[in-house]
């Protein structure tokens, strides 16, 4: 299989998961969308290398979470605090006005916190690997992550129905 | 269900809500083509130019020996200020006649005294500022430059530092420079638009910016006439034909890194 052939099939399987984890990490469609095509136009440049790591999604990880890093940082286009949504789709388990409250919560939080939240609670990785990833201690992350959830306590109560917190 | 577990379980649910664009993974694969076409051009163009300057350079070392310095043999004559830039192994501070470890230019005056010391403390006060985990930016090697005239004699202490990230095999630089003289100095001469930059600075303190294809440079001009600057580039032009993927600190990183007091010209 070719270069070409390879990395088409790594971005018919992966690529809406990437977008989410970077909708989720900026909260604009856009702006997902350009750190989605920045980072697998990068991911083409480095696929030999990539390939060669233990998990191409790692690699592809770290480009879009060092994007959000940068975007964050450019003073022109500083994040907001929005109640916008997502296009969603209808045959979900969580409600609308669930989904806004979480969404609101969760674009609320400094962009730090919502990275180490993405990072653990999406992509699923241990305190260890985050802090890798960011180049933060473990203890930052671990006190970040209690910070996150206090924040989206509220939110996240609201459809609990008894589910303790 | 604990609260971790409750976030996991809603943040996907949230995922799983967001409808993605409709996309062809073909575009993706021309722009990443596109991309390495580019990135492939730009390094065959940097080759030929430093093959060229290197051509040129070997063409014209005869005649910037120090012999053609000397009057008696047709060199210049001190009619005026020879500004010249060197590049110095700082190890021999106490020796400035020491031989130098890299470059092509002699540097006729030599390090200012405490120049090593002076170096290593800049990339303690870069690291400090911008690489805080020291992951990334090299330890001082001993390597430096001095630039300067004959008349007034070193103005100018600066180093470049690698910057690398482990597991890729990109190489960046951090360039600092302390001068007394901003139109002469190295970062000031590399970049051509300098633009003022609004900064929060001590009272009779300005910053300028020059923003190019692959890094930034600033510089904060101080009151008492030392100009500090720092150029970050993706690419370290010297070492490696591969950037770095990016650098993870802002404009005002690099600011606050310049402000610092600790960078100031040895004395």
């Amino acid at each position: 299989m070719s270069r070409g052939e390879e990395f088409t099939a790594y971005v018919v399987q992966r690529r809406q998961q990437l977008y989410r984890a970077a909708y989720l990490l900026c909260g604009d469609s856009q702006r997902a969308e350009d750190i989605v095509q920045t980072a697998l136009m990068k991911l083409y440049c480095a696929w030999n290398r990539a390939r060669e790591t233990e998990s191409i999604d790692a690699y592809v990880r770290r480009i879009i979470v060092n994007s959000h890093l940068d975007e964050a940082r450019r003073p022109w286009r500083r994040e907001r605090v929005g109640r916008a949504i997502p296009d969603r789709s209808t045959s979900v388990e969580i409600s609308l006005e669930d989904a806004d409250e979480l969404w609101a919560a969760l674009k609320a939080l400094p962009p730090q916190q919502r990275r180490i939240v993405v990072l653990r609670h999406y992509w699923g990785m241990s305190v260890a690997e985050t802090a890798a990833d960011l180049a933060l201690s473990t203890g930052t992350v671990k006190s970040q992550t209690a910070a996150a959830l206090a924040s989206l306590r509220s939110a996240l109560a609201s459809d609990t129905q008894g589910e303790a917190l | 269900m604990t609260n971790e577990d409750l976030l996991t379980k809603r943040l996907h649910q949230l995922a799983d809500s967001i409808v993605p664009p409709p996309h062809d993974a073909r575009s993706d694969l021309q722009r990443g083509r596109r991309l390495q076409r580019r990135n492939r051009t730009a390094i065959a163009v940097g080759a030929v130019a430093v093959v060229g300057a290197v051509t040129v350079g070997a063409a014209m070392l005869p005649r910037s020996g120090p012999t053609a310095l000397d009057p008696s043999n047709g060199g210049p004559t001190a009619g005026g200020p020879t500004a010249s830039t060197g590049i110095r192994n700082l190890e021999s501070d106490e020796a400035p006649d020491a031989k130098m470890t890299r470059g092509s230019f002699p540097n006729r005056f030599g390090a200012p005294p405490g120049a090593r010391a002076a170096l290593r403390e800049y990339n303690n006060v870069l690291a400090e500022h911008l690489d805080p985990s020291r992951q990334h930016l090299e330890q001082y090697d001993g390597v430096g430059f001095t630039g300067g005239s004959d008349e007034a004699g070193p103005n100018e202490v600066g180093a470049k530092f690698s910057w690398t990230t482990t597991g890729q095999n990109g190489e960046g630089m951090l360039h600092v420079a302390v001068s007394r003289t901003w139109v002469n100095s190295q970062i000031y001469l590399a970049h051509k638009e300098w633009r003022p930059l609004d900064a929060i600075l001590p009272a009779g303190w300005t910053a300028e910016i020059a923003k190019y294809d692959g890094g930034m440079a600033v510089v904060v001009h101080r009151a008492d006439g030392v100009h500090v600057a720092i150029d970050a580039n993706t690419l370290f032009g010297n070492n490696s034909l591969t950037s770095v993927t990016e650098f993870r600190f802002a404009t005002s990183d690099l600011v606050a890194a310049a402000s610092d007091k600790r960078l100031s010209f040895p004395s």
